[in-house]
């Protein structure tokens, strides 16, 4: 749960930072008319990027939440029975998503529409390649685990685990190919980069979900981090 | 939406044409398929309501058996287990969070707040539609082969899924399916509430100046939000578990002699997952109650409410401090000592802030103008209910004095006192209060106060006394106490006593749908501000508000939500929306 609590501690700062720019020691009761002035600060994110802000801090306890059963109920020394060279296969195709969903927001920046598309198209075909080659991974842990005369713990996680984040994925697909057709097929297409900022916001955080669950699941270079995050002592 | 809008010379603010709302075209974009948040929250009451009339017919069914065992022959072991289930369930997720989020949180976060709309109107309505497809799939379950699960509404495993649990065929299936589903939708409504909450409110109406309605809901949603993804890994882990033979909750279990498949899995982890949404859903349901109460007292007994900023830091503590108690559900679940004292800790630093607020609600009373009309009735009812719930709240709070009282009926007269009964009671009196508002017509006030005698003394009759039947140690959950040795046979008297009352109670809601659909008709016209209150939703230029809420141009805020009985104003109160008398038309 070190992991979950820390999670949520994370988010209790930065509200305890928000909330100390509200003024909540504020009289309401002795300042009518303006106590501060009216005008909407500039740097205030649009209501889509805040509402998909909300929802990823909440997807985000989801994951966290599967990090801590993960480790209270399989013992580090059980890791999943795969091949982790699929897994580094897919994700540096999620990494690719990601890099090249940047590149789409710069080319749009700059007003390079037909670059952006493209980079958009690269992007969603790389998310494609990554829920395949997870798709390949089940279906190999799903025939070995007929063959030990039931699912262990370990593989039944992997599958819990990146089914959901597929999941998020195929969501996220399903917005880039709706960003990328509004692109492509309409005339004269409108601005095109804040639907492109949205689209990169979710495919980074679930980059970074995929990052702590791989690290997880799998020996990697940070692999030791995440153990001491959620398996203390 | 107020992006574009700063205070304009007279007092009001433009809509910007760029802003321009969707609107609906037809008779079904208009009731049905929605998009305006206040029929969506009407929707959401309505079938919250329907649902929950069937909880309560539950309740009498349950009722029946233990006041009278043996007297309704259909009711078996099995039957009262899927009938203690369901109902808990019904009255906790598809009744209480749906009515104060889904049908309080979408009509009074826009109105209370100056906004137009929710920020995601087409969401909104996929939310509540995802809702009601929840409750369908839940509905089904009654009828499924088998029947409803009967596992007890915090669905432990094993037993859930195993063969001996009524329902284990599809009741389970179903009841988690409906779980997800439900969590799904709130999400939508959750991340509408928030962002409305923090971007579209009226200018000037800065967030000291909420009314402590919006505070509650807003941090219940906040609350929700990070409490329902668990009770969805749960939920998702056990539906792998039950249909595809996983063993996240599943020890080596044997059955009938049989070695189940099942292996190594921890039921524990449930209980984690479980009680991390489920103590943090008792403050989802409780927080918008305390804010709903807050208005509600303030504006009937003609005063301020008294420490506004204690109210709202209070509200922010709670609910950051739910989050580090859920294991006091789990004191007999053999966890190390150490834990349970650090949980028992938490558990009492929440009385501090639950204490300000109660204290602050009496001195809101104290030397008010107190008008005991129904939704005050209410409210007044709520905190000594609410009170009382809290206070055996400490006992169960501490370890040792929870061992001997886990799992007897103490625990189930606490919990239906303090967020069965008490938010309840607010729901009532806020629908008394709002209903004006939302139909242009008063409720009958003496339909009004038979309703709230017989439910509030009735409510007592029935949980005051079952505290005593835990004392004596009768337990929860069981079928029949005949032949228990430790239970004494005055116990049954209490508890045929506490039968009748229930059915009496339960009859009384009658009165209340009565008055309800009586009064959509009937009801006194109610004009635009029948309590005289200050806060924006009864400041619309037209009652019930039409799409859009404000007309032409949006409220401008100018002074906090509770400034009744006013020395010098015209009338004994000012709406947030008035400029100071002395400098009425002054820029902000």
């Amino acid at each position: 749960m070190t992991l979950v609590l820390l999670y949520l501690a994370a988010l209790a700062v930065l509200a305890a930072r928000w909330l100390g720019q509200q003024h909540l020691a504020d009289r309401p009761w002795l300042t009518a008319g303006s106590p501060h002035p009216l005008g909407v600060p500039t740097t205030r994110p649009s209501p889509a990027r805040l509402g998909l802000g909300v929802f990823l801090a909440s997807a985000g306890l989801l994951f966290a939440l599967l990090v801590a059963a993960y480790a209270m109920r399989v013992p580090a020394t059980a890791p999943v029975p795969l091949d982790p060279r699929l897994l580094w296969l897919t994700t540096s195709l999620l990494v690719g998503a990601s890099l090249a969903l940047h590149g789409a927001r710069g080319a749009a920046r700059r007003g390079r529409e037909d670059e952006a598309t493209a980079a958009l198209g690269l992007a969603a075909a790389a998310g494609v390649g990554f829920l395949g080659g997870q798709a390949l991974a089940w279906r190999a842990l799903w025939e070995a685990g007929i063959a030990h005369q039931g699912p262990d713990a370990a593989a039944a996680f992997f599958c819990l685990i990146t089914a959901l984040h597929g999941l998020h994925i195929l969501a996220g697909l399903v917005a880039l190919a709706w960003v990328t057709a509004r692109g492509a097929l309409l005339p004269r297409p409108a601005d095109l980069g804040p639907s492109i900022a949205l689209c990169t916001l979710y495919w980074d955080a679930l980059l970074a979900v995929w990052l702590v669950l791989f690290g997880l699941l799998f020996r990697t270079p940070w692999s030791g981090l995440i153990d001491a995050l959620c398996r203390p002592g | 939406m107020s992006d574009a809008i700063t205070g304009p010379q007279d007092g009001s603010a433009l809509l910007p044409e760029a802003d321009e709302l969707y609107h609906p075209h037809s008779w079904w974009t208009r009731y049905v398929f929605s998009q305006d948040a206040k029929v969506i929250a009407i929707q959401y009451s309505g079938t919250a309501l329907a649902i929950g009339f069937v909880a309560l017919i539950l309740s009498w069914l349950i009722r029946l058996q233990l006041g009278f065992p043996g007297l309704a022959a259909f009711i078996g072991p099995a039957e009262y287990y899927q009938l203690i289930t369901m109902h808990g369930m019904i009255m906790v997720v598809y009744l209480l969070t749906a009515v104060f989020l889904g049908g309080f949180g979408n009509y009074l976060i826009p109105l209370m707040l100056g906004a137009r709309d929710m920020v995601f109107p087409y969401l909104n309505m996929l939310s509540y539609w995802i809702y009601l497809l929840a409750v369908l799939v839940l509905v089904v379950s009654f009828f499924a082969p088998g029947g409803p699960t009967g596992a007890g509404w915090t669905l432990y495993p094993p037993q859930a899924i195993l063969a001996g649990t009524p329902g284990q065929e599809w009741g389970i299936v179903l009841m988690l399916i409906s779980l997800i589903l439900f969590i799904a939708g709130f999400t939508m409504g959750g991340v509408n509430y928030i962002v409305t909450v923090l971007q579209a409110r009226a200018p000037g109406m800065t967030l000291m100046r909420m009314p402590l309605t919006i505070w509650g809901i807003f941090t219940a949603t906040i609350l929700a939000l990070l409490a329902f993804p668990a009770l969805f890994v749960g939920a998702v882990m056990m539906l792998l578990d039950r249909l595809l033979g996983t063993s996240f909750f599943m020890p080596a279990i044997l059955e009938a002699g049989q070695r189940l498949r099942y292996g190594g899995g921890s039921p524990i982890l449930f209980q984690h997952l479980f009680w991390f949404f489920g103590h943090p859903e008792v403050y989802i349901v409780a927080l918008p109650a305390f804010g709903i109460v807050s208005d509600l007292i303030s504006t009937h007994a003609r005063k301020n409410i008294f420490g506004y900023r204690m109210m709202v830091w209070a509200i922010v503590a709670i609910g950051a401090l739910s989050f580090v108690v859920w294991a006091h559900h789990m004191y007999v679940s053999g966890m190390n000592p150490y834990f349970g004292f650090f949980f028992a800790t938490t558990t009492l630093i929440i009385a501090i802030p639950t204490a300000i607020k109660v204290y602050n609600w009496v001195l809101t009373l104290w030397r008010g103008d107190i008008h005991l009309t129904v939704p005050m009735l209410f409210a007044i009812a709520f905190i000594v209910t609410f009170l009382n719930g809290g206070l055996t709240g400490l006992f169960l709070g501490n370890v040792v004095v929870d061992v001997p009282l886990s799992d007897t009926m103490f625990v189930v007269a606490h919990f239906h006192m303090v967020m069965g009964v008490a938010p309840i009671l607010v729901i009532f009196g806020g629908i008394y209060h709002w209903y004006p508002k939302v139909t242009g017509r008063m409720l009958d006030a003496r339909l009004g106060q038979v309703h709230f005698w017989i439910t509030f003394i009735g409510a007592y009759a029935i949980f005051f006394p079952m505290h005593y039947l835990g004392l004596l140690g009768v337990p929860r959950r069981y079928y029949e106490t005949a032949g228990l040795g430790f239970v004494p046979p005055s116990a049954q008297s209490l508890n045929a006593f506490i039968s009748l009352v229930a059915f009496v109670v339960g009859a009384a809601q009658v009165v209340f749908l009565f008055n309800i659909l009586r009064s959509l008709k009937h009801g006194a016209p109610a004009g635009g501000n029948p309590w005289h209150a200050t806060t924006l939703e009864w400041q619309t230029p037209e009652t019930p508000p039409p799409h859009g809420n404000w007309g032409p141009t949006l409220p401008v805020v100018y002074r906090w939500p509770y400034d009744y009985s006013v020395p010098g104003a015209p009338e004994d109160f000012l709406p947030q929306n008035q400029p100071d008398p002395a400098h009425a038309g002054a820029v902000p």
